[in-house]
């Protein structure tokens, strides 16, 4: 089915909001998905397999279990990405600000390819920021690696599989998040490391490009995905009645 | 606990501050007052004059490629418009209505017609896709060719009244266009991604429709040439032998109506970076043209614009009693404005700065604001440039460093107002908003006795400044000292959205509305009027206090003036007289 990215902005928001998300979360965790799906990465059809898992957790506890300065290690108690986890990423460039370099190790947490488009609007408030997580099977893990610089409108985003001679276990429910205040802090990623099969990369042209084309085109979105996002945005109107018809909306001789 | 960093992010960038002159802005106490901004007149740098001065200027190409209606003038019209960079085309679909199904609220499911501005031209095949969609409006789906989606309905009293008098060879009575100055009402217009159209970002690069809203304007303003064209029509297929056009100082005299309800009032507050602008640039207008030195010619353009406004007042009809009475004000104070204007030496350097003062010291807001409108129609080189500048970037970021003790500061500076409140009075919460299931039309309901209030929609900043503020300093209580703000919204983050807020906003002192919108006496309707200005609406006719019909293009050249001499001096319009009504021949 095809939207508009306002549409699909501004039903992910309500969906979420009916999901019980907070005023500021909805709107975060809503640009998150629609960031990724606007740059090809497939947030609509991401969002669409965790949207009953969404629908039955609570909201989960994001907890600070240790901090040293610039490291910060947190928990999130079995929760998504969505659940607040641009927080950490905030809590990182705090620190990155305050010591020079930020990171956080956010444990317990899923989806974390959402974390892409609030990377950018980090980036956009004048911070330099990584995020790295691991995705795939045991001994068979896929590095995920994006980078966003200060400034920049996109960041660079880049998967590798990194056998290493098979010995690498897959750890698939944390993130790791590093600001700092120095451009040259970051890793430069290569593409020729030995030890690295670069299996996808897309450059911040790349993005630009995908996202003018889902600006002038809009979106494809799954009809069911709609359906049931309309379904749950819908459970916060409120039924009609004639009270509401004439009082609510103060109609006075709508026809002459 | 990490100790705060301060550290400042400006997005001022994106949203440009212009050069205001020796004057300083008004501040935001005085201009985001909810009456004030409910009492606001368009002005030159309303959306309307806006797009009315690029299209004359630009000589823009509009002819009626296509107009298949029948008798009752139901059928297919295309208006084929070429900018100096595209082409655009106007589809308009008109229908029979019955009178059961016809009604000007959003929850409506047809209406006399409807309408789509397209991308390019359009085929017989796209043309069928179009016929199928745009007359089912929210329940159609289009597709990113179409910028605009809209509908309308007939005003009853006007346009049979007109077709008659059309077809028996005379003109329609100037009385009635007075009273309500338009064929037909719009009832929506949908921009920006609504159903499947383009997006905002698809336009906000282009020439032509990249201010805000100009796309719309443009759209509603073919509206009303068709409006004339289709009576017209009608009146000769009804007697051929007989039927006269409209007088083309009638055709200039209509314009084209609007209907809105609560619909609009949550974009004013959702949108706050974009009210802003706007209002940084009326007042960035006001701010130089204050700072002008006037001389005998422009003191007696000042007069002569105020006898006009007088004579246009006057001409002004409501039913509403409030509106009336306000109008009946406005009309004894411009002739006092007039008067005192007439009487002072114009040797005063700051003679608008002390105009202004008398106004806010003798008049009421609805006159202090239409003679700031004024003021501003003798500096058009000061003014318009500004128009350039409507526009904003409207992203709220956290800024997640900053302190606590920084971000109560703000509060207390900023939104002192809204602290004031004492919201465990529950006259300050009684009323709350919602979105119902009807078309999710916005609606306000009594806490306490109607339904929905668990499902209350966020408008309500003034309380959550309030409870921000109160949260903030018990945390700070608690922790025993200032913190970053990030540590803060770990523990509480139900307040990121208002924490957000307030840090944006610290930069944008007209962003927000000074008013609790869910105290007892709230008048919604303050806020339609402030958007509806800033459209170019006239002769604003409540129907309720969250009810609001207006007139736009009233008086603007017609499609045919186009090429001709535009003076821009169209926007308050007096009926025409009998002696301008002369005979002419029919068209």
């Amino acid at each position: 089915m095809h939207v508009s990215l306002n549409e699909f902005t501004s039903t992910c928001r309500r969906a979420l909001d009916s999901l019980g998300f907070p005023p500021g979360e909805y709107e975060d965790a809503a640009e998150m998905v629609v960031w990724l799906e606007q740059h090809g990465l497939g947030g609509a059809r991401l969002l669409g397999e965790i949207l009953p898992r969404l629908a039955d957790n609570r909201w989960p506890a994001l907890t600070v279990t240790h901090t040293d300065g610039g490291c910060v290690i947190m928990q999130m108690d079995e929760g998504s990405i969505l659940h607040g986890g641009s927080l950490a990423a905030d809590l990182a460039c705090t620190r990155a600000l305050a010591t020079g370099l930020g990171i956080v190790r956010l444990h317990g947490c899923s989806d974390r390819s959402f974390i892409l488009g609030y990377l950018a609007r980090c980036a956009r408030r004048g911070h330099h920021i990584a995020a790295f997580w691991c995705t795939g099977e045991p001994r068979r893990a896929i590095q995920n690696v994006a980078v966003a610089l200060a400034d920049a409108k996109l960041p660079v985003f880049r998967r590798f599989r990194a056998d290493g001679g098979g010995e690498q276990e897959a750890d698939t429910d944390t993130l790791t998040l590093m600001a700092t205040r120095d451009f040259a802090m970051l890793p430069a990623a290569s593409a020729e490391h030995v030890d690295m099969e670069l299996l996808e990369m897309v450059t911040a042209e790349e993005f630009e490009a995908r996202s003018r084309r889902a600006w002038d085109q809009g979106v494809e979105i799954d009809a069911t995905l709609w359906r049931d996002l309309s379904a749950i945005r819908d459970q916060r109107l409120v039924p009609t009645s004639d009270a509401s018809r004439h009082r609510g909306a103060g109609e006075t001789n709508p026809a002459d | 606990m990490a100790t705060s960093v301060r550290r400042t992010v400006s997005t001022q960038a994106d949203n440009p501050r212009p050069d205001t002159g020796r004057v300083p802005l008004r501040p935001a106490s005085e201009v985001m007052d909810l009456e004030r901004l409910g009492s606001l007149h368009q002005c030159r740098i309303s959306f309307i004059r806006t797009i009315m001065r690029k299209v004359m200027a630009e000589r823009w190409g509009i002819q009626r490629q296509r107009f298949d209606l029948d008798d009752n003038g139901y059928g297919t019209c295309i208006y084929r418009i070429a900018s100096p960079t595209r082409i655009y085309n106007l589809v308009i679909f008109a229908q029979h209505l019955d009178a059961k199904d016809r009604s000007d609220r959003v929850i409506a499911q047809a209406w006399d017609l409807a309408f789509a501005l397209c991308l390019g031209d359009v085929d017989e095949a796209y043309l069928a896709v179009l016929r199928e969609n745009v007359p089912r409006q929210e329940a159609g789906r289009c597709d990113p060719r179409v910028l605009v989606l809209s509908r309308a309905n007939r005003s009853l009293r006007n346009f049979d009244a007109m077709v008659d008098a059309l077809a028996s060879g005379e003109q329609p009575d100037p009385d009635a266009l007075a009273k309500v100055g338009y064929l037909y009402r719009t009832t929506a217009v949908y921009g920006n991604g609504k159903f499947g159209i383009a997006d905002y970002p698809r336009l906000r690069d282009s020439d032509d429709f990249g201010l805000p809203f100009s796309a719309q304007m443009f759209s509603v303003y073919l509206l009303r040439d068709f409006s004339i064209r289709q009576v017209e029509h009608i009146a000769r297929r009804r007697a051929p032998d007989t039927a006269v056009g409209l007088h083309p100082k009638l055709q200039r005299y209509l314009g084209i109506g609007n209907s809105t309800g609560l619909g609009m009032a949550p974009f004013l507050i959702n949108h706050p970076q974009l009210i802003n602008q706007w209002l940084l640039m009326r007042e960035s207008a006001l701010s130089r043209c204050l700072g002008e030195i006037p001389n005998e010619q422009t003191r007696q353009q000042m007069i002569d614009l105020i006898d006009h406004s007088i004579a246009h007042t006057a001409q002004t009809h409501t039913d509403d009693p409030r509106q009336s009475k306000a109008n009946q004000r406005l009309g004894q104070e411009l002739a006092d404005a007039r008067d005192w204007l007439a009487s002072t030496d114009t040797s005063e350097v700051m003679l608008w700065q002390a105009l202004l003062n008398w106004s806010r010291a003798h008049a009421s807001l609805e006159t202090n604001e239409l003679l700031n409108s004024l003021l501003m129609e003798l500096y058009p080189e000061r003014v318009d440039e500004l128009e350039q500048t409507m526009a904003a970037a409207e992203s709220q970021d956290l800024t997640p460093e900053m302190g606590t003790d920084d971000l109560l500061a703000r509060l207390r500076r900023d939104y002192d107002w809204a602290i004031a409140y004492d919201f465990s009075d529950p006259e300050q919460t009684h009323l709350f908003w919602y979105r119902s299931a009807e078309k999710e039309e916005p609606r306000l309901g009594e806490r306490g006795v109607d339904p929905g209030e668990e499902n209350e929609m966020g408008l309500d900043i003034a309380r959550q400044a309030d409870s921000l503020y109160q949260a903030l300093r018990e945390w700070e209580a608690q922790q025993g000292q200032a913190t970053p703000l990030v540590e803060f919204l770990l523990a509480y983050p139900r307040f990121k959205a208002i924490a957000r807020r307030v840090q944006t906003l610290s930069e944008h002192a007209y962003g927000d509305i000074r008013a609790n919108v869910l105290a007892r006496g709230t008048l919604p309707i303050h806020l339609l009027r402030c958007k509806l200005a800033f459209f170019g609406a006239t002769k604003f006719d409540p129907r309720s206090d969250r009810w609001v019909r207006i007139t736009m293009f009233q008086g603007a050249p017609c499609i045919e003036d186009i090429g001709t001499h535009f003076a821009d001096d169209w926007w308050m319009p007096l009926k025409p007289t009998v002696e301008e009504l002369a005979p002419c021949t029919s068209r």
